[in-house]
């Protein structure tokens, strides 16, 4: 049963050990870039550069030595997401009133437009997905802490806790795969004192309701946890950032250079084919 | 041996199937347990013991191979585990963490409330359950479940299974991290409850828990059951138990011991009294 | 001087509730350079209060603890205090701090500020002398109870202590990751670390030169630990003997000459041999 192997279909947030370029890149690269990428994915919806991105995804993935099917698992669990959206948007978006009809009824007007309206905003969320998934697959936990504290120490001068907020975010992610196994566990506890979580994707609400038992134990035992750690934290004498070094010291080289202009480039791009209207152009040519 | 109550043919699993991630935790186990049987699962971390014990409450449904519990075929879709899991009560690791009710009462009731008991009966269930583990209706019932001691908490979250009056009771480390006292209490619960009929399969590594509640003893090593038999014989076996890095019951490998050391003595004993006998007959104090 | 001075030692919990717990109620105890110190007690007797009296996390209500020259009350000796003396804690999850099993064990030399180039060699060092060097670069929740309990004792290693005090280290081990971490602990006693470990596991206080034993808050008893597992008060603290020495007490009408205190099968066995044959 998969219903109490919370990991098995999660890529995202899975790191993929590899050893290849792309994971080799400084982490603040790694972060700016996806940033970047994400951003421009927000901002432009083109389906040109959708699939521009897409292509170059696949590329990087290769790159990457990440298998593209083990990167795709990832979208599985958003798909019904997608679908809705996609959905939502060909009932009701309304399109530009010109063009054909195919089909008019109480306050639904379907219209070629809205298809691709639809189709769109779907391959967005795909590629949105596995840009993240990407990111999280060549990216450990342990780079996210040094990447932002290297992209946040310029904030420093003006007093912005960069190291602490650092210290935060490794500590979560410490924590998050054993709250998992620990929810895992909870579950699996209830489940055999005859709780009912409900079976296949008729029970989702109830089962969303049987989960909420599981919030209290799991917040007492957050705290609990989080307790000993600050006191293993003192025994090791911390005491914050001040007068800290620092094992790990990534150096930026040639190749992080190649990677920031490489994604500056595409998100130029992106953002020329949004505003430059390209998809209209195409789909005036192709109507 | 009447028709066997649990039948697990060739079951074979794999954590997190089909990720990189994947991990082979049973290769073609089998067992069959007779209704009222006493049976340790003994193996090294990792043997699969835990994963074992979930498969026969329907946590887990076979992947390869097949799981009879109660007649029911574990692998069939149609098959309610939920009512399942009423008859078959599994104790996890730990059962003090995945205590979630406020209150000691609301805990151990959990279980029965879920199948529908209400009222008097419910009070009267609970009250049984509580009793079974030795903690007193009266003083407990109303304590609030985070002011409890560890081996405290440990009874309330065994009553809370055996609330449930199950067929079937599967224990995974019951003894695990208990000071001495507490220890002792709950080997004695746990021999009460055998009195009563229940058919229990406890997973462990106290080797001395094995020799003084089992009778029968399944040696796991990577997902293979590699010997299975009574108690007394199993144990007798040392070297190949120790060549498994497990470990012997104590009155057992004082007698190996002396037997490694050149004295001719029987070496089937489990207990201290068993031992002490062995040993004034092989010196020659008693004949 | 001792190493540890523990003088008076008297520790009282507030409870939300407006009550409080007297935790320990006068303890005196000294622990030489060097030492192996196991303290025994059921739950609730305290033990857990004094190993965190050891390196000031705690601060005695009356009385006072010194280590090396420096009281644990005095805030301005606290890191000196602490980099004296390593714990390790009882669950290997809750004690480590990165995602990245060299990281972690630089991050008490990081606190420390421990110059750059010298880390990696500090880093390096301590995994080596608990056997994890070849594990540096997994993540924490990727290994076995028992090697993330030997990361924690890195960590610890990382910022050269002269004592590790361990606070039920093994008691959520299982038996092999146990034995484990006492083989590492009794090698780094035997390069002249001080240990004193808190434990309710007879076994493991077997092996110590001395035992402290912890009942309702006091100290009760301070001796060998041959002398401890005969005490005739020992199941009115809430402990039992090992199942060995009370073999050995049975079987010791008939082999008067079986020595006190034998805690394991093998010293047992050839104790009965040599007596069984003179």
């Amino acid at each position: 049963m998969k219903d109490f192997e919370f990991l098995h279909n999660v890529t995202i947030g899975q790191y993929l050990p590899t050893g290849s370029v792309i994971h080799r890149l400084h982490p603040a690269t790694k972060m700016l870039a996806a940033g970047l990428l994400v951003t421009a994915l927000i901002i432009s919806a083109t389906v040109s550069g959708l699939l521009l991105v897409l292509v170059l995804t696949g590329v990087g993935l290769k790159m990457g030595r990440i298998p593209i099917g083990y990167a795709a698992r990832g979208i599985r669990s958003v798909v019904p997401i997608i679908i809705l959206v996609a959905v939502l948007q060909i009932l009701f978006a309304t399109g530009s009133d010109s063009g054909r009809v195919l089909w008019e009824g109480w306050i639904i007007k379907l219209t070629p437009r809205d298809f691709l309206v639809a189709g769109t905003t779907a391959l967005r969320l795909v590629v949105l997905v596995l840009v993240i998934t990407f990111f999280t697959l060549c990216t450990a936990s342990k780079e996210l802490t040094h990447g932002s504290e290297r992209l946040l120490r310029p904030l420093t001068r003006i007093g912005f806790p960069a190291h602490e907020l650092a210290m935060v975010i490794t500590v979560a992610l410490r924590f998050l795969p054993i709250l998992s196994v620990q929810a895992e566990h909870l579950v699996k506890a209830q489940a055999s004192r005859g709780a009912d979580f409900g079976k296949g994707r008729m029970g989702l609400f109830k089962r969303l309701y049987r989960m909420m038992p599981l919030l209290v134990p799991l917040f007492i035992a957050s705290l609990r946890r989080g307790e000993t750690l600050v006191l293993a934290m003192e025994a090791r004498c911390y005491t914050g950032g001040k007068d800290r070094t620092q094992l790990m010291r990534f150096q930026a080289g040639r190749t992080d250079i190649i990677a920031i202009c490489g994604t500056g480039l595409v998100v130029g791009l992106l953002l020329t084919m949004h505003y430059s209207r390209l998809d209209e152009i195409i789909w005036t040519w192709l109507n | 041996m009447n028709d066997p109550i649990v039948e697990i043919r060739n079951l074979g699993h794999v954590y997190m199937a089909g990720t990189p991630f994947a991990r082979k935790s049973l290769d073609a186990v089998s067992l069959a347990v007779a209704e009222g049987e006493f049976i340790a699962l003994i193996g090294p971390t990792g043997s699969g013991k835990s994963t074992i014990l979930q498969h026969i409450n329907g946590i887990y449904t076979p992947q390869t191979g097949s799981v009879r519990v109660l007649g029911r075929d574990l692998g069939e879709p149609g098959t309610d585990l939920t009512l399942l899991r009423r008859e078959v009560g599994l104790v996890l690791q730990n059962p003090e963490q995945q205590v979630f009710e406020r209150y000691v009462g609301d805990d151990v009731s959990f279980g029965p409330r879920m199948s529908g008991m209400s009222g008097k009966e419910l009070t009267g269930r609970v009250r049984w359950a509580m009793d079974q583990v030795g903690l007193d209706f009266k003083t407990y019932k109303d304590r609030p479940t985070f002011a409890l001691s560890g081996g405290e908490r440990r009874k309330v979250g065994l009553a809370g299974v055996v609330a449930l009056k199950p067929r079937i009771l599967l224990l995974d480390e019951p003894t695990a991290g208990l000071d001495p006292a507490a220890h002792e209490e709950l080997l004695e619960c746990l021999a009460r409850l055998r009195l009563q009929g229940t058919t229990m399969i406890m997973a462990t590594h106290s080797m001395d828990d094995v020799a003084a509640l089992a009778e029968r003893v399944v040696v796991l090593d990577k997902g293979r059951a590699m010997l299975d038999g009574p108690v007394r014989e199993i144990f007798s076996r040392a070297d190949e138990i120790r060549s498994l890095g497990l470990e012997l019951p104590v009155a057992t490998a004082v007698v190996h011991e002396l037997f490694g050391r050149g004295i001719g003595i029987r070496r089937d004993v489990l207990t201290l009294t068993e031992a002490e006998d062995a040993i004034l007959v092989a010196l020659g104090v008693r004949i | 001087m001792p190493f540890i001075d523990v003088r008076n030692l008297h520790h009282t919990y507030a409870l939300k509730n407006g009550g409080t717990v007297h935790a320990l109620k006068g303890i005196d105890f000294t622990v030489e350079f060097g030492e192996y110190i196991a303290v025994l007690g059921a739950n609730g007797s305290g033990k857990t209060t004094l190993a965190l009296h050891m390196n000031g996390i705690l601060q005695p209500g009356e009385g006072k603890v010194t280590v090396d020259g420096w009281s644990t009350a005095d805030p301005g000796a606290v890191r000196e205090v602490r980099r004296r003396i390593g714990m390790v804690f009882q669950s290997p999850d809750d004690q480590l701090v990165a995602t990245v099993v060299e990281e972690d064990v630089a991050f008490g030399p990081e606190n420390l500020g421990v110059a750059e180039d010298r880390l990696a060699a500090v880093v390096r060092d301590a995994l080596d002398r608990v056997g994890m060097w070849e594990h540096r670069l997994r993540p924490p929740d990727q290994l076995s109870a028992g090697q993330k309990q030997r990361v924690a004792i890195a960590g610890a290693l990382a910022m050269n202590p002269r004592c590790l005090v361990l606070d039920e280290a093994t008691s959520m081990l299982d038996p092999a990751g146990a034995r484990e971490v006492v083989g590492i602990v009794e090698d780094l006693h035997d390069t002249g670390m001080a240990v004193l470990t808190v434990t309710h596991k007879m076994r493991e206080a077997a092996r110590a030169d001395r035992v402290i034993v912890l009942s309702g808050g006091e100290l009760v008893a301070d001796g060998p630990p041959s002398w401890i597992f005969e005490h005739p008060d020992l199941a009115r603290w809430n402990l039992r003997p090992p199942p060995v020495t009370v073999l050995a007490t049975r079987l010791r009408p008939h082999f008067p000459g079986l020595p006190a205190g034998l805690a394991d099968a093998e010293a047992l066995a050839s104790s009965l041999v040599t007596v069984g044959q003179s």
